[in-house]
């Protein structure tokens, strides 16, 4: 056996007695035990268990646990404002009908979610429920506006003056203080109001002023002429026109003298004030002045 | 919940005091005092304090010394700390020792010092385990998760490179 061998015995503590007693008289030995007992002194520096458990609890209080409860607050802080952001999302987008306004002499065009079209003219609204719209087809309007409808389920234009109900067709609507009027361009639309209920096939029209129905048929004009910039009136009472006038020129007219009452049949453009005043003042026999502050004075000689 | 769950506070501080000890020499004899053995200790029973659910009895011993190991592993890619050994003053019996005697005694320590550092951290580990702690080969081995004749191996060599570094006397 060499020494080598008896190191490694010796290390494993596999040394007979007699071979531990002949190891032992070695130099190697003597070595060994020197530096064996020499290395006691780099034993680990003292650890205090129970110093070191309060020292651990504290850590677990500061440490561990909290950061747990800080790590849910977060998710549930987290949470709570997603939950507004995306509510409120939601809530604007599907619970809140959208809704589309034009003022003064404005005209807007819109494309509905199954790609029907409106175009709206000026001072005018109307809302709808983007979200229920596939299955109800319905919107409320103040005012006037053309529908170009694409076929498909009922579609409803509701009033204040009554509901209008069409399948796939092109129609005006239009709702204005004491008058209601509908012209069917093409298809077959039904008008339900208080008063009465019609169907209206294509050229023809319907108009309610102050409960008195009347209808019409007319020339195939293939869209109403405020699509074109410019306002026609057949038998059409005189307030009705001068109303119009002031949606479309942001003007108010102040009629002095003036038969409000009394028929009027013509049309005005939407791009010449001047040439739209006298449009429908030569005709009623009124003469016209415009104030410095866009007020109109319509003076007529009642009889 | 039951007296035999870690998370129980009285079965997890009973553990703490079966092991901290032994998790903190293992630490220190692997790295040394500058990478805070005592500091590793508390991180080690954090971790097994958050994990309570996930561990079983049993299994906390191995456990912590699986999170020290890799713990201390990171601390060091990043410190590259130099091992620094600090041996506790031997206690003189003798005055009547000799300048000469004492001078040599210095230098062997000296010596002894520097071989332990440079030994590699395997070695010292299982060297310094063994030696000191009078820790048997196959609880060595259970503690570095290596064969006991990895052990055996580690712990000659180390000796050899110390016998080598300090001479003969």
């Amino acid at each position: 056996m060499n020494t080598d061998q008896y190191i490694v015995k010796w290390l494993n503590g596999t040394l007979t007695e007699e071979e531990r007693a002949q190891f032992e008289e070695s130099e190697t030995f003597k070595e060994l035990k020197k530096l064996s007992d020499s290395v006691q002194y780099f034993k680990a520096p003292d650890f205090d268990t129970k110093e070191e458990l309060i020292r651990l609890n504290k850590n677990k209080a500061k440490g561990g646990r909290q950061i747990k409860i800080n790590w849910q607050k977060t998710l549930l802080r987290v949470a709570a404002m997603l939950t507004i952001v995306v509510g409120g999302y939601l809530y604007y987008t599907y619970f809140l009908p959208a809704t589309i306004e034009t003022s003064i002499s404005e005209t807007k065009k819109i494309m509905l979610p199954d790609s029907s079209e409106v175009i709206l003219n000026a001072v005018s609204k109307i809302t709808y429920n983007e979200r229920t719209w596939d299955k109800n087809r319905n919107l409320k309007l103040i005012g006037e506006a053309y529908f170009k409808v694409r076929k498909g389920s009922k579609f409803d234009v509701k009033t204040s003056a009554g509901t209008v109900s069409v399948l796939g067709t092109q129609f005006n609507v239009k709702q204005r203080e004491g008058f209601f009027e509908v012209v069917c361009y093409e298809g077959l639309v039904r008008v339900n109001t208080p008063i009465d209920n019609n169907e209206l096939p294509a050229f023809h029209s319907i108009r309610i002023i102050n409960g008195e129905v009347l209808k019409n048929q007319f020339s195939k004009d293939s869209e109403p002429v405020w699509l074109n910039n410019e306002s026609a009136f057949t038998s059409v009472p005189f307030n009705q026109v001068t109303s119009e006038f002031e949606r479309q020129y942001n003007v108010e007219i102040i009629p002095q003298n003036v038969d409000m009452d009394k028929f009027f049949t013509g049309r005005f453009t939407h791009d010449d004030m001047i040439l739209a005043l006298k449009s429908i003042t030569i005709p009623q026999n009124i003469s016209y002045q415009i104030t410095e502050d866009q007020q109109i004075i319509l003076s007529g000689e009642i009889e | 919940m039951s007296r035999d769950n870690i998370c129980n506070e009285d079965r997890f501080n009973e553990i703490f005091r079966l092991h901290a000890r032994e998790l903190h020499d293992f630490l220190y004899y692997k790295y040394g005092v500058d990478n805070n053995p005592k500091d590793l200790v508390q991180e080690a029973f954090l971790k097994l304090w958050n994990n309570c659910h996930k561990i079983l009895p049993g299994k906390a011993r191995s456990f912590l010394f699986t999170v020290a190991n890799r713990q201390m592993l990171n601390e060091l890619s990043k410190k590259k700390t130099a091992l620094n050994y600090s041996a506790n003053e031997p206690t003189r019996q003798h005055t009547s020792e000799s300048p000469e005697y004492i001078l040599e005694e210095k230098e062997y320590m000296n010596k002894l010092k520097n071989g332990i550092e440079n030994l590699s951290e395997e070695q010292r580990t299982a060297f310094l385990l063994n030696r000191i702690e009078g820790k048997r080969h196959q609880e060595i081995a259970e503690m570095l998760g290596i064969s006991r004749k990895a052990v055996e191996k580690r712990i000659y060599t180390a000796l050899k490179k110390l016998k080598d570094q300090v001479g003969k006397i």
